[in-house]
Protein backbone atom coordinates (compact mmCIF):
# COMPACT_ATOMS: atom_id res chain seq x y z
CA UNK A 1 0.00 0.00 0.00
CA UNK A 2 1.11 3.47 -0.75
CA UNK A 3 2.15 5.40 2.50
CA UNK A 4 0.87 8.37 3.63
CA UNK A 5 2.86 11.04 3.18
CA UNK A 6 1.38 12.73 6.56
CA UNK A 7 0.83 9.60 8.44
CA UNK A 8 4.61 9.36 7.81
CA UNK A 9 5.73 12.81 8.66
CA UNK A 10 3.20 12.38 12.19
CA UNK A 11 5.48 9.65 13.35
CA UNK A 12 8.46 10.73 12.78
CA UNK A 13 7.33 13.69 14.70
CA UNK A 14 6.24 11.63 17.26
CA UNK A 15 9.23 9.44 17.76
CA UNK A 16 11.67 12.90 17.85
CA UNK A 17 9.55 13.67 21.01
CA UNK A 18 9.87 10.08 22.59
CA UNK A 19 13.65 10.32 21.42
CA UNK A 20 13.83 14.18 23.12
CA UNK A 21 11.78 13.20 26.17
CA UNK A 22 14.21 10.19 26.58
CA UNK A 23 16.91 11.84 26.56
CA UNK A 24 15.82 14.57 29.37
CA UNK A 25 15.32 11.70 31.78
CA UNK A 26 18.59 10.62 31.28
CA UNK A 27 19.68 14.55 31.99
CA UNK A 28 18.27 14.28 35.11
CA UNK A 29 20.21 11.38 35.95
CA UNK A 30 23.44 12.47 35.59
CA UNK A 31 25.62 10.80 38.31
CA UNK A 32 24.74 7.60 36.40
CA UNK A 33 26.89 5.45 34.32
CA UNK A 34 25.96 6.84 30.83
CA UNK A 35 23.08 4.25 29.31
CA UNK A 36 22.81 3.67 25.59
CA UNK A 37 20.43 5.82 24.11
CA UNK A 38 17.62 4.21 22.23
CA UNK A 39 17.91 4.93 19.02
CA UNK A 40 15.74 4.56 15.97
CA UNK A 41 17.04 2.66 12.65
CA UNK A 42 19.03 5.04 10.51
CA UNK A 43 17.05 6.58 8.10
CA UNK A 44 17.61 4.74 4.92
CA UNK A 45 19.01 6.33 2.03
CA UNK A 46 17.37 4.46 -0.87
CA UNK A 47 14.14 6.59 -1.35
CA UNK A 48 10.57 4.65 -0.46
CA UNK A 49 8.73 4.13 -3.46
CA UNK A 50 5.20 4.85 -3.08
CA UNK A 51 3.57 2.39 -5.56
CA UNK A 52 3.19 0.69 -9.02
CA UNK A 53 0.60 2.74 -11.66
CA UNK A 54 -1.43 -0.29 -11.09
CA UNK A 55 -1.79 0.73 -7.03
CA UNK A 56 -2.78 4.12 -7.91
CA UNK A 57 -5.11 3.38 -10.89
CA UNK A 58 -6.74 1.23 -8.42
CA UNK A 59 -6.63 3.75 -5.61
CA UNK A 60 -8.59 5.87 -8.31
CA UNK A 61 -10.95 3.42 -9.26
CA UNK A 62 -12.25 3.04 -5.64
CA UNK A 63 -12.22 7.12 -5.04
CA UNK A 64 -14.40 7.46 -8.18
CA UNK A 65 -16.82 4.01 -7.00
CA UNK A 66 -16.94 5.75 -3.24
CA UNK A 67 -19.57 7.37 -2.08
CA UNK A 68 -17.56 8.82 1.16
CA UNK A 69 -16.41 12.47 1.26
CA UNK A 70 -13.14 13.30 0.45
CA UNK A 71 -12.13 9.83 -0.99
CA UNK A 72 -10.50 12.01 -3.99
CA UNK A 73 -8.57 14.50 -1.79
CA UNK A 74 -7.12 11.46 -0.33
CA UNK A 75 -5.78 9.61 -2.95
CA UNK A 76 -4.01 12.77 -4.07
CA UNK A 77 -2.56 13.28 -0.25
CA UNK A 78 -1.34 9.75 -0.40
CA UNK A 79 0.39 9.95 -3.73
CA UNK A 80 1.41 13.54 -4.75
CA UNK A 81 4.82 14.65 -3.60
CA UNK A 82 5.71 11.05 -3.63
CA UNK A 83 9.12 8.81 -5.35
CA UNK A 84 7.34 6.50 -7.18
CA UNK A 85 9.81 3.89 -9.46
CA UNK A 86 7.34 2.99 -12.67
CA UNK A 87 7.98 0.79 -15.90
CA UNK A 88 6.50 2.56 -18.39
CA UNK A 89 5.96 2.83 -21.96
CA UNK A 90 7.96 5.31 -24.58
CA UNK A 91 6.20 6.34 -27.71
CA UNK A 92 8.79 8.68 -30.06
CA UNK A 93 5.80 10.68 -31.08
CA UNK A 94 4.62 11.56 -27.44
CA UNK A 95 8.22 11.60 -25.97
CA UNK A 96 10.82 13.34 -28.42
CA UNK A 97 13.51 15.38 -28.54
CA UNK A 98 11.67 18.19 -27.45
CA UNK A 99 8.51 19.66 -25.73
CA UNK A 100 6.19 17.84 -23.50
CA UNK A 101 7.18 13.80 -23.00
CA UNK A 102 4.24 11.85 -22.11
CA UNK A 103 4.88 8.33 -21.59
CA UNK A 104 1.97 5.07 -21.48
CA UNK A 105 1.65 4.13 -18.13
CA UNK A 106 0.08 0.70 -18.74
CA UNK A 107 0.22 -1.94 -21.87
CA UNK A 108 -2.82 -1.98 -23.84
CA UNK A 109 -4.37 -4.86 -22.39
CA UNK A 110 -5.02 -3.08 -19.38
CA UNK A 111 -8.08 -1.93 -20.49
CA UNK A 112 -9.66 -5.35 -20.56
CA UNK A 113 -7.93 -6.69 -17.25
CA UNK A 114 -8.45 -3.39 -15.04
CA UNK A 115 -10.92 -0.86 -17.03
CA UNK A 116 -10.03 2.15 -18.83
CA UNK A 117 -7.96 5.08 -17.73
CA UNK A 118 -7.22 7.71 -20.20
CA UNK A 119 -4.07 9.50 -18.58
CA UNK A 120 -0.70 9.59 -19.56
CA UNK A 121 1.79 11.18 -17.07
CA UNK A 122 3.98 13.68 -17.96
CA UNK A 123 7.64 13.30 -17.38
CA UNK A 124 9.95 16.59 -16.75
CA UNK A 125 13.02 15.09 -18.19
CA UNK A 126 16.35 17.49 -17.47
CA UNK A 127 18.48 17.52 -20.90
CA UNK A 128 20.69 14.80 -19.50
CA UNK A 129 17.91 12.43 -18.94
CA UNK A 130 16.01 13.06 -22.27
CA UNK A 131 19.27 12.27 -23.71
CA UNK A 132 19.66 9.09 -21.95
CA UNK A 133 16.14 8.45 -22.66
CA UNK A 134 16.85 8.93 -26.14
CA UNK A 135 19.91 7.28 -26.36
CA UNK A 136 18.36 3.57 -24.81
CA UNK A 137 15.11 3.57 -26.55
CA UNK A 138 16.42 4.72 -30.48
CA UNK A 139 13.58 5.08 -32.59
CA UNK A 140 11.68 1.89 -31.40
CA UNK A 141 7.86 2.03 -31.49
CA UNK A 142 7.50 1.11 -27.99
CA UNK A 143 10.08 1.01 -25.66
CA UNK A 144 10.32 0.20 -21.98
CA UNK A 145 11.22 2.60 -19.55
CA UNK A 146 11.90 2.22 -16.22
CA UNK A 147 11.87 5.60 -14.07
CA UNK A 148 12.54 7.58 -11.33
CA UNK A 149 10.37 10.39 -10.11
CA UNK A 150 8.45 11.95 -7.99
CA UNK A 151 4.91 13.09 -8.38
CA UNK A 152 4.76 16.46 -8.79
CA UNK A 153 1.08 17.09 -9.60
CA UNK A 154 -1.96 15.11 -9.30
CA UNK A 155 -5.23 15.68 -10.43
CA UNK A 156 -8.09 13.37 -9.04
CA UNK A 157 -11.51 15.12 -8.98
CA UNK A 158 -15.23 14.60 -9.65
CA UNK A 159 -15.08 17.38 -11.96
CA UNK A 160 -12.11 17.22 -13.83
CA UNK A 161 -9.81 14.25 -15.60
CA UNK A 162 -7.06 12.85 -13.91
CA UNK A 163 -3.58 13.84 -14.79
CA UNK A 164 -0.58 13.33 -13.19
CA UNK A 165 3.35 14.81 -13.57
CA UNK A 166 6.07 13.21 -12.66
CA UNK A 167 9.26 15.65 -12.03
CA UNK A 168 12.81 15.00 -11.10
CA UNK A 169 12.57 11.90 -13.37
CA UNK A 170 15.95 9.90 -13.71
CA UNK A 171 15.82 7.26 -15.98
CA UNK A 172 16.67 3.91 -14.90
CA UNK A 173 16.89 1.15 -17.94
CA UNK A 174 15.70 1.15 -20.80
CA UNK A 175 14.55 -1.77 -23.46
CA UNK A 176 12.37 -4.07 -25.42
CA UNK A 177 8.74 -3.32 -24.87
CA UNK B 1 -18.64 3.27 -51.51
CA UNK B 2 -19.34 2.57 -48.08
CA UNK B 3 -19.90 -1.12 -46.61
CA UNK B 4 -22.44 -2.02 -44.29
CA UNK B 5 -22.42 -4.48 -42.22
CA UNK B 6 -25.19 -6.53 -40.90
CA UNK B 7 -25.66 -7.40 -37.49
CA UNK B 8 -26.61 -10.44 -36.08
CA UNK B 9 -28.26 -11.94 -32.44
CA UNK B 10 -24.54 -13.87 -32.65
CA UNK B 11 -23.24 -10.35 -32.71
CA UNK B 12 -25.48 -9.11 -29.70
CA UNK B 13 -24.71 -11.91 -27.40
CA UNK B 14 -21.11 -10.65 -28.51
CA UNK B 15 -21.65 -7.68 -26.94
CA UNK B 16 -23.42 -8.49 -23.99
CA UNK B 17 -19.86 -7.92 -21.93
CA UNK B 18 -18.69 -4.91 -23.49
CA UNK B 19 -19.97 -1.35 -23.67
CA UNK B 20 -22.02 0.43 -26.05
CA UNK B 21 -21.09 2.86 -28.21
CA UNK B 22 -22.48 5.89 -29.07
CA UNK B 23 -22.24 7.65 -32.92
CA UNK B 24 -23.92 10.78 -33.46
CA UNK B 25 -21.07 14.02 -33.69
CA UNK B 26 -21.44 14.94 -30.15
CA UNK B 27 -25.43 15.17 -29.82
CA UNK B 28 -26.26 14.26 -26.05
CA UNK B 29 -22.67 12.58 -26.13
CA UNK B 30 -22.24 12.96 -22.16
CA UNK B 31 -24.74 12.64 -19.27
CA UNK B 32 -24.64 15.90 -18.16
CA UNK B 33 -24.98 17.61 -20.75
CA UNK B 34 -27.60 15.64 -22.04
CA UNK B 35 -29.77 17.46 -19.03
CA UNK B 36 -28.90 20.80 -20.28
CA UNK B 37 -29.80 20.61 -23.98
CA UNK B 38 -29.54 24.60 -24.67
CA UNK B 39 -25.08 24.42 -24.55
CA UNK B 40 -24.47 21.22 -25.85
CA UNK B 41 -22.42 21.55 -28.74
CA UNK B 42 -23.15 19.05 -31.47
CA UNK B 43 -20.85 20.19 -34.31
CA UNK B 44 -18.29 22.40 -35.81
CA UNK B 45 -17.39 22.95 -39.13
CA UNK B 46 -14.60 24.68 -40.89
CA UNK B 47 -13.73 25.61 -44.72
CA UNK B 48 -12.63 28.24 -46.72
CA UNK B 49 -15.37 30.35 -48.05
CA UNK B 50 -16.91 29.14 -51.07
CA UNK B 51 -18.05 32.92 -52.15
CA UNK B 52 -14.86 34.36 -50.62
CA UNK B 53 -11.38 32.32 -50.49
CA UNK B 54 -9.95 34.79 -48.58
CA UNK B 55 -12.24 33.99 -45.54
CA UNK B 56 -12.99 31.02 -42.98
CA UNK B 57 -16.47 29.64 -42.22
CA UNK B 58 -17.02 28.39 -39.07
CA UNK B 59 -20.26 26.52 -38.03
CA UNK B 60 -20.76 25.93 -34.53
CA UNK B 61 -24.27 24.07 -34.13
CA UNK B 62 -25.40 23.32 -30.53
CA UNK B 63 -29.33 22.14 -29.01
CA UNK B 64 -29.47 18.83 -30.64
CA UNK B 65 -32.26 17.16 -32.63
CA UNK B 66 -34.65 19.54 -32.80
CA UNK B 67 -38.25 18.68 -33.66
CA UNK B 68 -39.81 20.81 -35.88
CA UNK B 69 -43.04 21.22 -34.13
CA UNK B 70 -42.16 22.14 -30.40
CA UNK B 71 -44.30 24.77 -29.56
CA UNK B 72 -44.91 27.05 -27.95
CA UNK B 73 -41.56 27.58 -26.15
CA UNK B 74 -39.89 27.42 -29.99
CA UNK B 75 -35.76 26.58 -29.30
CA UNK B 76 -33.26 29.37 -28.99
CA UNK B 77 -30.34 30.18 -27.59
CA UNK B 78 -29.83 30.19 -23.65
CA UNK B 79 -29.55 33.85 -22.41
CA UNK B 80 -27.55 33.00 -19.83
CA UNK B 81 -24.63 31.41 -21.36
CA UNK B 82 -21.37 32.11 -23.25
CA UNK B 83 -21.23 30.73 -26.66
CA UNK B 84 -17.51 30.81 -28.04
CA UNK B 85 -15.53 29.80 -30.92
CA UNK B 86 -11.68 29.90 -30.20
CA UNK B 87 -9.02 29.91 -32.58
CA UNK B 88 -5.58 28.40 -31.91
CA UNK B 89 -2.96 30.61 -34.66
CA UNK B 90 0.35 29.32 -33.71
CA UNK B 91 -0.10 25.43 -32.91
CA UNK B 92 0.09 25.07 -29.44
CA UNK B 93 -3.32 24.30 -28.93
CA UNK B 94 -3.98 27.43 -26.46
CA UNK B 95 -6.61 29.12 -28.16
CA UNK B 96 -5.38 32.82 -29.68
CA UNK B 97 -8.80 34.31 -30.25
CA UNK B 98 -12.21 34.06 -29.01
CA UNK B 99 -15.76 34.81 -30.83
CA UNK B 100 -17.86 35.14 -27.96
CA UNK B 101 -21.57 34.83 -28.20
CA UNK B 102 -23.90 36.46 -25.82
CA UNK B 103 -28.15 36.03 -26.39
CA UNK B 104 -30.81 37.88 -25.13
CA UNK B 105 -34.81 37.34 -25.05
CA UNK B 106 -37.69 40.12 -25.41
CA UNK B 107 -41.28 38.93 -25.31
CA UNK B 108 -43.53 41.96 -26.92
CA UNK B 109 -46.57 40.64 -25.53
CA UNK B 110 -46.74 38.41 -21.91
CA UNK B 111 -50.46 37.99 -22.39
CA UNK B 112 -50.39 35.19 -24.16
CA UNK B 113 -48.99 31.86 -24.95
CA UNK B 114 -48.34 32.57 -28.45
CA UNK B 115 -44.73 32.69 -30.10
CA UNK B 116 -45.85 34.91 -33.26
CA UNK B 117 -49.36 36.26 -33.02
CA UNK B 118 -49.93 36.52 -36.67
CA UNK B 119 -48.06 36.45 -39.99
CA UNK B 120 -44.60 37.45 -40.13
CA UNK B 121 -43.17 38.64 -43.16
CA UNK B 122 -40.36 40.34 -41.71
CA UNK B 123 -37.84 40.29 -38.50
CA UNK B 124 -39.04 43.71 -37.80
CA UNK B 125 -43.01 42.20 -37.44
CA UNK B 126 -44.90 43.21 -34.96
CA UNK B 127 -46.45 39.88 -34.91
CA UNK B 128 -43.07 38.19 -33.73
CA UNK B 129 -43.74 38.07 -30.04
CA UNK B 130 -40.77 36.39 -28.87
CA UNK B 131 -37.51 37.72 -30.39
CA UNK B 132 -33.55 36.82 -29.72
CA UNK B 133 -30.74 39.01 -29.95
CA UNK B 134 -26.93 38.95 -29.46
CA UNK B 135 -23.57 40.45 -29.21
CA UNK B 136 -20.75 38.77 -30.75
CA UNK B 137 -17.58 40.02 -29.21
CA UNK B 138 -13.80 39.26 -30.35
CA UNK B 139 -11.35 38.55 -27.81
CA UNK B 140 -7.26 38.69 -28.09
CA UNK B 141 -6.31 35.84 -25.67
CA UNK B 142 -2.95 37.00 -25.63
CA UNK B 143 -4.11 40.49 -24.21
CA UNK B 144 -7.37 40.28 -22.94
CA UNK B 145 -8.59 42.87 -25.16
CA UNK B 146 -12.18 42.53 -26.49
CA UNK B 147 -13.87 44.44 -28.97
CA UNK B 148 -17.28 44.36 -29.69
CA UNK B 149 -17.39 42.94 -33.36
CA UNK B 150 -21.73 43.26 -34.13
CA UNK B 151 -23.91 44.19 -31.39
CA UNK B 152 -28.00 43.50 -30.68
CA UNK B 153 -28.09 41.21 -34.14
CA UNK B 154 -31.16 39.73 -34.57
CA UNK B 155 -31.13 36.05 -33.76
CA UNK B 156 -33.78 34.14 -37.18
CA UNK B 157 -37.09 33.06 -35.65
CA UNK B 158 -38.08 29.37 -35.17
CA UNK B 159 -39.77 27.68 -38.68
CA UNK B 160 -43.77 27.65 -36.67
CA UNK B 161 -45.27 26.84 -39.78
CA UNK B 162 -46.55 27.79 -42.84
CA UNK B 163 -49.66 30.01 -40.76
CA UNK B 164 -46.84 31.96 -39.74
CA UNK B 165 -44.70 32.42 -42.49
CA UNK B 166 -47.46 32.12 -45.38
CA UNK B 167 -46.17 32.08 -49.28
CA UNK B 168 -42.65 30.35 -48.13
CA UNK B 169 -41.85 33.25 -46.49
CA UNK B 170 -39.64 32.02 -43.82
CA UNK B 171 -36.29 31.72 -45.28
CA UNK B 172 -36.52 35.33 -46.40
CA UNK B 173 -37.20 36.49 -42.83
CA UNK B 174 -34.13 34.34 -41.62
CA UNK B 175 -32.02 35.53 -43.52
CA UNK B 176 -33.13 39.13 -42.75
CA UNK B 177 -30.78 38.34 -39.68
CA UNK B 178 -27.61 38.03 -41.07
CA UNK B 179 -24.95 40.42 -40.14
CA UNK B 180 -22.26 42.09 -41.51
CA UNK B 181 -19.58 44.10 -39.31
CA UNK B 182 -16.72 45.07 -41.55
CA UNK B 183 -15.21 41.87 -43.10
CA UNK B 184 -17.11 39.75 -40.84
CA UNK B 185 -20.50 38.01 -41.38
CA UNK B 186 -22.79 36.05 -38.81
CA UNK B 187 -25.91 34.12 -38.73
CA UNK B 188 -27.64 32.33 -35.52
CA UNK B 189 -30.67 30.48 -35.76
CA UNK B 190 -32.15 27.63 -36.36
CA UNK B 191 -31.09 25.28 -39.58
CA UNK B 192 -31.67 22.06 -40.69
CA UNK B 193 -29.76 19.79 -38.86
CA UNK B 194 -26.61 19.26 -41.30
CA UNK B 195 -25.24 16.14 -39.70
CA UNK B 196 -26.34 12.76 -41.52
CA UNK B 197 -25.90 9.34 -39.35
CA UNK B 198 -27.66 6.31 -38.92
CA UNK B 199 -28.61 6.72 -34.73
CA UNK B 200 -29.46 2.84 -34.83
CA UNK B 201 -26.38 2.52 -33.68
CA UNK B 202 -27.14 3.02 -30.63
CA UNK B 203 -29.48 -0.12 -30.79
CA UNK B 204 -26.27 -2.71 -30.21
CA UNK B 205 -24.24 -1.10 -33.26
CA UNK B 206 -27.45 -1.81 -35.21
CA UNK B 207 -26.59 0.71 -38.40
CA UNK B 208 -28.47 0.29 -41.28
CA UNK B 209 -28.58 3.65 -43.43
CA UNK B 210 -31.57 4.51 -41.81
CA UNK B 211 -31.46 8.28 -42.13
CA UNK B 212 -32.22 9.47 -38.55
CA UNK B 213 -31.21 12.95 -37.99
CA UNK B 214 -33.24 13.77 -41.04
CA UNK B 215 -36.06 16.48 -40.38
CA UNK B 216 -34.99 17.43 -37.69
CA UNK B 217 -33.02 21.15 -36.91
CA UNK B 218 -30.24 22.69 -34.62
CA UNK B 219 -29.57 26.33 -33.57
CA UNK B 220 -26.38 27.10 -35.55
CA UNK B 221 -23.83 30.02 -35.41
CA UNK B 222 -22.49 30.90 -38.76
CA UNK B 223 -19.67 33.26 -38.76
CA UNK B 224 -17.54 34.25 -41.68
CA UNK B 225 -14.12 35.98 -41.19
CA UNK B 226 -11.24 36.99 -42.99
CA UNK B 227 -8.53 34.82 -42.97
CA UNK B 228 -5.92 37.56 -42.02
CA UNK B 229 -7.83 38.77 -38.94
CA UNK B 230 -7.14 34.84 -37.25
CA UNK B 231 -3.82 34.22 -38.55
CA UNK B 232 -1.04 34.46 -36.81
CA UNK B 233 0.38 38.17 -36.48
CA UNK B 234 -2.80 39.00 -38.90
CA UNK B 235 -1.17 37.85 -41.81
CA UNK B 236 -1.82 34.90 -44.26
CA UNK B 237 0.74 32.08 -44.64
CA UNK B 238 2.27 32.51 -48.18
CA UNK B 239 1.18 29.28 -50.01
CA UNK B 240 3.79 26.26 -49.37
CA UNK B 241 4.30 26.96 -45.79
CA UNK B 242 4.30 24.20 -43.87
CA UNK B 243 4.81 25.21 -40.40
CA UNK B 244 2.77 25.10 -37.08
CA UNK B 245 0.80 28.73 -37.80
CA UNK B 246 0.18 27.78 -41.36
CA UNK B 247 -3.29 25.60 -39.68
CA UNK B 248 -5.79 27.16 -37.59
CA UNK B 249 -7.12 24.90 -34.32
CA UNK B 250 -10.44 25.77 -33.88
CA UNK B 251 -12.98 24.51 -31.32
CA UNK B 252 -16.30 25.76 -29.94
CA UNK B 253 -17.54 26.00 -26.27
CA UNK B 254 -20.40 26.87 -24.27
CA UNK B 255 -19.98 27.85 -20.75
CA UNK B 256 -22.73 28.55 -17.69
CA UNK B 257 -22.21 30.39 -14.66
CA UNK B 258 -20.87 28.50 -11.51
CA UNK B 259 -24.17 29.33 -9.53
CA UNK B 260 -27.62 29.25 -9.98
CA UNK B 261 -30.45 30.40 -7.66
CA UNK B 262 -34.12 29.52 -8.04
CA UNK B 263 -36.52 32.31 -6.39
CA UNK B 264 -40.10 31.54 -5.27
CA UNK B 265 -41.06 34.82 -6.56
CA UNK B 266 -39.24 36.22 -9.52
CA UNK B 267 -36.53 34.75 -11.91
CA UNK B 268 -33.43 32.51 -10.94
CA UNK B 269 -30.22 34.44 -10.28
CA UNK B 270 -26.93 33.46 -12.25
CA UNK B 271 -24.03 33.93 -10.44
CA UNK B 272 -20.05 33.83 -10.22
CA UNK B 273 -17.87 33.10 -12.94
CA UNK B 274 -18.69 30.76 -16.08
CA UNK B 275 -17.23 27.31 -16.46
CA UNK B 276 -17.17 25.47 -19.75
CA UNK B 277 -19.68 23.13 -19.53
CA UNK B 278 -19.29 21.66 -23.56
CA UNK B 279 -16.98 21.86 -26.11
CA UNK B 280 -16.33 20.44 -29.54
CA UNK B 281 -13.71 19.89 -32.35
CA UNK B 282 -13.67 16.41 -34.20
CA UNK B 283 -16.57 15.01 -34.47
CA UNK B 284 -17.30 11.61 -32.85
CA UNK B 285 -14.34 12.58 -29.95
CA UNK B 286 -16.31 12.46 -26.77
CA UNK B 287 -18.46 10.02 -28.43
CA UNK B 288 -16.83 7.51 -28.96
CA UNK B 289 -13.21 8.08 -27.52
CA UNK B 290 -13.87 8.98 -24.51
CA UNK B 291 -15.94 6.51 -22.13
CA UNK B 292 -18.47 7.35 -19.55
CA UNK B 293 -16.44 8.30 -16.85
CA UNK B 294 -14.89 11.24 -18.54
CA UNK B 295 -17.08 12.57 -20.74
CA UNK B 296 -18.26 15.37 -18.96
CA UNK B 297 -14.86 15.80 -17.44
CA UNK B 298 -13.93 16.15 -20.59
CA UNK B 299 -16.21 18.72 -21.69
CA UNK B 300 -14.86 20.74 -18.49
CA UNK B 301 -11.14 20.45 -20.04
CA UNK B 302 -9.07 22.20 -22.37
CA UNK B 303 -7.35 20.78 -25.70
CA UNK B 304 -4.36 21.70 -24.67
CA UNK B 305 -4.41 18.88 -22.01
CA UNK B 306 -5.97 16.47 -24.31
CA UNK B 307 -2.83 14.04 -24.63
CA UNK B 308 -2.32 14.20 -20.53
CA UNK B 309 -5.94 13.54 -19.85
CA UNK B 310 -7.39 11.42 -22.57
CA UNK B 311 -4.28 10.32 -24.37
CA UNK B 312 -4.18 6.58 -23.70
CA UNK B 313 -7.83 6.67 -25.32
CA UNK B 314 -6.96 7.79 -28.35
CA UNK B 315 -3.74 5.38 -28.49
CA UNK B 316 -6.49 2.30 -27.54
CA UNK B 317 -9.47 3.54 -28.95
CA UNK B 318 -12.46 1.29 -28.18
CA UNK B 319 -14.18 1.49 -31.25
CA UNK B 320 -12.53 -1.38 -33.57
CA UNK B 321 -13.00 -3.68 -30.51
CA UNK B 322 -16.28 -3.04 -30.93
CA UNK B 323 -16.52 -3.27 -34.49
CA UNK B 324 -14.73 -6.70 -34.56
CA UNK B 325 -16.78 -8.10 -31.60
CA UNK B 326 -20.08 -7.22 -32.68
CA UNK B 327 -20.10 -7.04 -36.45
CA UNK B 328 -16.99 -9.33 -37.35
CA UNK B 329 -15.43 -6.03 -39.19
CA UNK B 330 -11.76 -7.16 -39.39
CA UNK B 331 -10.49 -4.53 -38.30
CA UNK B 332 -6.80 -3.84 -37.87
CA UNK B 333 -4.82 -4.98 -34.61
CA UNK B 334 -3.17 -1.69 -33.30
CA UNK B 335 0.56 -1.10 -33.72
CA UNK B 336 3.30 -1.54 -30.97
CA UNK B 337 2.65 1.72 -29.46
CA UNK B 338 -0.90 2.25 -30.05
CA UNK B 339 -3.18 4.40 -32.37
CA UNK B 340 0.10 6.75 -33.15
CA UNK B 341 -1.63 7.61 -36.47
CA UNK B 342 -4.38 9.46 -35.16
CA UNK B 343 -2.61 11.28 -33.00
CA UNK B 344 -0.32 12.07 -35.95
CA UNK B 345 -4.12 12.91 -37.33
CA UNK B 346 -4.45 15.40 -34.54
CA UNK B 347 -1.45 17.25 -34.64
CA UNK B 348 -0.39 18.62 -37.79
CA UNK B 349 2.32 20.55 -39.46
CA UNK B 350 4.31 19.67 -35.96
CA UNK B 351 1.19 21.11 -34.04
CA UNK B 352 0.65 20.00 -30.15
CA UNK B 353 -1.50 16.95 -30.61
CA UNK B 354 -5.17 18.22 -29.14
CA UNK B 355 -8.81 18.00 -30.00
CA UNK B 356 -8.60 20.47 -32.42
CA UNK B 357 -10.45 20.97 -35.63
CA UNK B 358 -7.40 22.34 -38.10
CA UNK B 359 -7.24 23.33 -41.45
CA UNK B 360 -4.90 25.08 -43.39
CA UNK B 361 -5.02 28.46 -44.21
CA UNK B 362 -2.21 28.78 -46.76
CA UNK B 363 -2.51 31.68 -49.43
CA UNK B 364 -3.96 29.70 -52.66
CA UNK B 365 -6.18 27.80 -50.44
CA UNK B 366 -9.99 26.90 -51.45
CA UNK B 367 -12.95 25.53 -50.70
CA UNK B 368 -11.91 22.69 -52.78
CA UNK B 369 -8.73 22.14 -50.48
CA UNK B 370 -11.31 21.97 -47.31
CA UNK B 371 -12.46 18.41 -46.26
CA UNK B 372 -12.22 16.90 -43.23
CA UNK B 373 -9.54 16.47 -41.01
CA UNK B 374 -8.42 19.44 -43.30
CA UNK B 375 -11.45 21.20 -41.75
CA UNK B 376 -14.74 20.14 -42.21
CA UNK B 377 -17.01 20.56 -45.21
CA UNK B 378 -20.79 20.53 -44.67
CA UNK B 379 -21.33 17.80 -46.38
CA UNK B 380 -18.39 15.57 -45.62
CA UNK B 381 -19.32 12.36 -44.24
CA UNK B 382 -17.30 12.32 -40.97
CA UNK B 383 -18.75 8.65 -39.71
CA UNK B 384 -17.65 6.83 -42.39
CA UNK B 385 -14.02 8.60 -42.37
CA UNK B 386 -13.58 8.23 -39.01
CA UNK B 387 -14.74 4.46 -38.47
CA UNK B 388 -12.66 3.82 -41.60
CA UNK B 389 -9.91 5.42 -39.56
CA UNK B 390 -10.84 3.42 -36.72
CA UNK B 391 -10.43 -0.12 -37.94
CA UNK B 392 -7.73 0.46 -40.10
CA UNK B 393 -8.18 -2.50 -42.12
CA UNK B 394 -7.61 -0.83 -45.68
CA UNK B 395 -11.37 -1.21 -46.13
CA UNK B 396 -14.19 1.80 -46.48
CA UNK B 397 -16.48 1.29 -43.87
CA UNK B 398 -19.97 3.16 -42.62
CA UNK B 399 -23.10 3.56 -41.29
CA UNK B 400 -25.02 3.55 -44.55
CA UNK B 401 -26.17 7.61 -44.63
CA UNK B 402 -23.72 9.49 -47.08
CA UNK B 403 -25.75 12.95 -47.28
CA UNK B 404 -28.00 15.13 -45.77
CA UNK B 405 -31.76 15.61 -46.66
CA UNK B 406 -31.43 18.82 -47.57
CA UNK B 407 -29.66 20.00 -50.02
CA UNK B 408 -26.84 23.20 -48.79
CA UNK B 409 -26.85 26.39 -50.03
CA UNK B 410 -23.97 28.20 -51.94
CA UNK B 411 -24.77 31.64 -49.76
CA UNK B 412 -24.06 32.28 -46.62
CA UNK B 413 -25.07 31.17 -44.20
CA UNK B 414 -24.95 27.83 -46.17
CA UNK B 415 -26.76 25.57 -43.70
CA UNK B 416 -30.16 24.56 -45.26
CA UNK B 417 -33.30 26.44 -44.16
CA UNK B 418 -34.88 24.40 -41.05
CA UNK B 419 -37.66 21.85 -41.38
CA UNK B 420 -40.97 23.41 -40.60
CA UNK B 421 -43.20 22.97 -37.63
CA UNK B 422 -45.91 22.96 -39.49
CA UNK B 423 -45.19 22.19 -43.66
Amino acid sequence: MPRSASSSGAGFAVRGASIALLALGLGCQATEAPRPVATEPAPSAAPRWAGSQEELARALDEAAQSVEPGANRQVRQRWLGQQVRWTVWRIPQLCGAEGACYVRPFSSARREEHGAHGWLPEVELTASERQALLAGCGDRALCQVTLEARVDELVVSDEAPTSIKLGGARVVATGDA
Amino acid sequence: MSKLFPFSLLAASLLAAAPTAALASSHREAPGIAEDQYVDNTDVYAFISPTDASKLVIVANYVPLLIPSSGPNFYRFSDDALYEIHIDNNGDAVADLTYRYQFQTRTKNGGTFLYNTGPVDSLASANLNVTQSYRLSRIDERSGRRTTVIDNAAVAPWHVGKRSFPGGAYENVALQAVAQAGGVRSFAGPRDEPFFVDLHVFDLLGVGGAPTTDGVNVMSLVLEVPISELAYGGVRPAAGVADRTSVLGIYASASRRKVRILRERRDADELGSFVQVSRLAWPLVNEVIIPLRDKDKYNRSLPRDDVKNFGAYILDPEVPKLLNAVLGAGCAAPAAGGRTDIVGLLAPNGTVAADLLRININQGQTFANSGFPNGRKLTDDVTDTLLTVACNNGAAIGDGVNANDKPFTSTFPYLASPHSGNP
